[in-house]
Parts: structure tokens; sequence; C-alpha cells
């Protein structure tokens, strides 16, 4: 019996064992922070935030070039379905953990809806997530959330990333500042919780956007890649 | 006998490298198929493109659907992250119980070989079944082991194509070996199965010896 593609995949690139020591660690750290300073809460929430640019980084093509695929990928003739399993299990464990800081952030903080279950803060996790995934299909493990992070520390280090931050939460007034803040929404999207005001409809309709066709991207990359195993 | 596979004028180039030039072969149910040729022959890539994990540069595949197939490249495409009872229980291996719960990365590679292969050989709807040097790193127990599931796959009607260097093993159970050399079949031989397995083997050195007058690249193929 040939296993479903989404079964193959979760024992192939699922989570490993050091990813669940970090899922603990982070829900500790959220539990600690709601019962002292529920305040705070963003913060455990823009750290599970980068945490998912790791663990949704699986990567792809290493795995195909080393022929780990090959026997799901025989046997399969629609790789779409391939590439819909890849992605599920690459943001599957990050999706439950926040499901979990959602619910501790809810008992933690009564009559008050939980910042992770917003929906802007929800578009943000699923754009985080797809993208780096994406990212990572292309470039190896880990790829994706590397290049990301180079990238804002760039940014911090150059001083751009204040530019950023206030072309997201200012009003924008033309064109230009409209752009600015989709701009600073896709590349910085951490502002989105650190920043809720700055959040429009537009801003989140393009995320939304920029999701879909990163998921096709590396949907199609995933179905164009010959299965050539690297003999070296 | 009934066409499983067919390889029509396929030719496969990586960037300006051809590895296989013109391929025309068909392949029956029921029987077993050795390819030997010499390392960079393009039996792999050959067998990679009737799983339809490569896509031919030119010319047409016929193969069966996809869920009749079963592929086994070699340890060397196991995952070695993951525990081998993990891999061979996905698989529905029947022996799966008995497998180590150790990961692949830290077993012998005949052990890797020898459950990669299980779980290749678990499916009972199997209709071409495709092995990439699956007597590499298998000790005498193993390669006969090997050889009698080979042997039941083709009575319980599947096609079986094997690449290999072991010119006894082919002869042992093979109906037929073809010789690639630089991407192109340079011989075939059929072995023949009234004859005692030394006869085979030397019918099938004879006609690799053959094949190699016609294509040098062949020398030392084969062992």
């Amino acid at each position: 019996m040939t296993p479903t593609a989404t079964r193959f995949m979760l024992a192939v690139c699922g989570p490993s064992g050091p990813a669940y020591v970090v899922a603990a660690v982070i829900i500790a750290y959220a539990m600690c922070i709601a019962r002292l300073t529920p305040a705070f809460f963003g913060q455990v929430l823009a750290v599970a935030m980068v945490l998912q640019l790791f663990a949704a980084s699986t990567g792809y093509r290493w795995r195909l070039r080393r022929g780990h695929f090959d026997p799901l990928l025989v046997r399969t003739s629609n790789r779409w379905h391939v590439a819909v399993a890849h992605w599920l299990v690459s943001i599957a464990p990050g999706a439950v953990v926040w499901t979990v800081l959602t619910a501790i952030e809810a008992v933690a903080i009564p009559n008050h809806w939980p910042e992770a279950a917003r929906p802007a803060v929800l578009i943000l996790f699923v754009y985080v997530s797809t993208m780096t995934w994406a990212l990572s299909a292309v470039t190896g493990r880990f790829g994706g959330a590397v290049a990301w992070l180079a990238t804002l520390i760039a940014l911090n280090v150059s001083g751009a990333i204040g530019w950023f931050r206030v072309s997201f939460i200012g009003r924008p007034e033309s064109l230009g500042d409209t752009a600015r803040s989709i701009a600073s929404a896709l590349v910085v999207p951490v502002s989105l919780i650190v920043d809720p005001e700055g959040v429009s409809f537009t801003i989140l309709a393009l995320m939304s956007a920029a999701t879909a066709i990163a998921w096709g991207a590396g949907a199609v990359f995933l179905q164009q890649w010959d299965a050539v195993v690297d003999q070296s | 006998m009934k066409p499983v596979a067919r390889l029509l004028g396929v030719s496969k180039r990586f960037g300006r490298r051809p590895a296989l030039h013109d391929v025309t072969a068909t392949f029956f149910a029921g029987e077993i198929v050795g390819l030997v040729g010499p390392n960079g022959a393009g039996k792999t890539t050959a067998l990679r493109i009737v799983a339809g994990l490569v896509t031919p540069s030119g010319g047409e595949v016929t193969r069966p659907a996809a869920a009749g197939i079963s592929y086994f490249g070699g340890e060397h495409t196991l995952p070695y992250d993951l525990s081998a009872r993990r891999w061979a229980t996905l698989w529905q291996d029947p022996e799966a119980g008995a497998v180590t719960r150790r990961r692949f990365g830290v077993l012998s590679r005949g052990a890797r070989q020898r459950i990669g292969l299980a779980a290749a050989l678990a499916s009972t709807r199997t209709e071409l079944l495709l092995l990439d040097e699956p007597w590499d790193a298998l000790d005498a127990d193993a390669s006969r082991w090997l050889s009698g599931q080979l042997v039941r796959q083709r009575a319980a009607g599947a096609c079986v194509i094997v690449s290999s260097h072991r010119m006894h093993d082919l002869a042992e159970i093979c109906d037929r070996c073809a010789f690639l050399a630089a991407g192109r079949i340079a011989g075939e031989a059929t072995c023949s199965s009234n004859a005692s397995v030394s006869d085979r083997v030397a019918a099938l050195v004879a006609a690799f010896d053959q094949a190699r007058g016609r294509a040098p690249g062949l020398a030392g193929a084969v062992s």
C-alpha cells in the first residue's frame, strides 16, 4: 500500500526532536508572560513568528536531489498533491503551537479577543509560513528563514527598519505612501503584531494575494523539478 | 507477452552533457531485464525515466499507471534522519515489527539496502519494479533473498528491471540483459532458462564481450 502524500511527508519532513523542545519552551514562555505580564503577550507572538520562519523552512529540493521523495513521486501521478502535502507538513507544527498560544492568551486575558486570533495576525502567520516555505523549497532547508532574517538584520543595521516602521504606521496620504506601507508589511511583516494600528484592508488583501502567489510559485517549482539524484 | 513499459527514441541531456541517446526498448510483463554498463553509461537515468522521476529531453515513454510502479534507487536515497522502522511501517512492510527503531544514518549500508528493498517489494500491486544496483552492499544471504523476491515478483506477473554490475546475479535470474555504453544500447543478450547458471553466466559474458567489441565504453562494467 502506498502511504498518502501527507503521511509520507509527515514521516520524512515532519518536526524533529529539537523542534518539539523549542515548541515546549515557547509554550512555557507564553504561560509565564500570560501569568506575569499579559499586556506584553504580543512579544510571545513575535518570537513565535520568528521561530515559524525556521519551522516552515523545511526545504524540498535538497531532499529531492538525494532521492528521499523517490518512492512517493514514482507512485503519485498528481504532483499538486505532493505540493499541498509538503506545504501542510511544513506549516502545521507552527500552526499547532500558534493555536496553543491563542488558547493560553484567551484563558489568561478574559473578555478580550486574543491577539493571536485576530484576522490580520492569522493572515500574517500564513503569509510568513508560506513565503519561507516557498523560498526554502528553492534554496534548501532553513534557506527562506535565513534569507529573510538576514534581510531584517541588514535593514536594522542600516537603520532602514525605522523607515519601514514609520511607513507602516503612518497614515498613507498618497499612492507612494501606500506603496511604502505595503512594502513594509511584506518585508517587515512583524509590524502587524507590534504596530497593529497600521493594518488596513488593502494591506491584508495584498498580503493574502502575495501568499497565494508564493504558494503557487512554490507548487509550480515542486512540479517542474526533475528528481535527478545528486551522485556526488 | 503484454508490454508494460516502452522507450521510443528516448534521449536525455543534463545541460550540454548527453546521458542517453536514442534509446528504444520494450519491457514485458513477467520478465526480469538486466541493465549492464559502466558508471556513467546512463543506467540510472534510464531507470529514472521509466519510473517517471526524470523527464526525457526527447522521445516517448509509455509506462503503467503510477500506482503500479515501484522504484528503489539504492540505500543512499533513503532519508538517513528517519527511523528504519518508521520507514518500513510507512510502506506496510509485513516484517516492519522486526525492523530496528534506529535511524538509517547509524545502520550499515547493507542493512539500509535490505530495509529499503523490502519496502519497495512490499506492494502487492506492482506491475513494474525498477531497482538500481539492488545487490550493492548485500551479503550472500541477503543477495539470495533478493533474487528469490525478484523471481517471485516475475511469477506474479510483474516486469522487473534491474541495473547491476554483478553478472553472476543477473545471469541467475534475468530473462535478458541490455548493455548500455555512453548512453546507447550497445547490445542485448537473452538468457536461456534451460541452461545451468554457469552456462548462463558464460553466455552472458560472451554476449557482453561481443558488445564490448562494438562499444569500447563497456570495458570495466561488470564483476
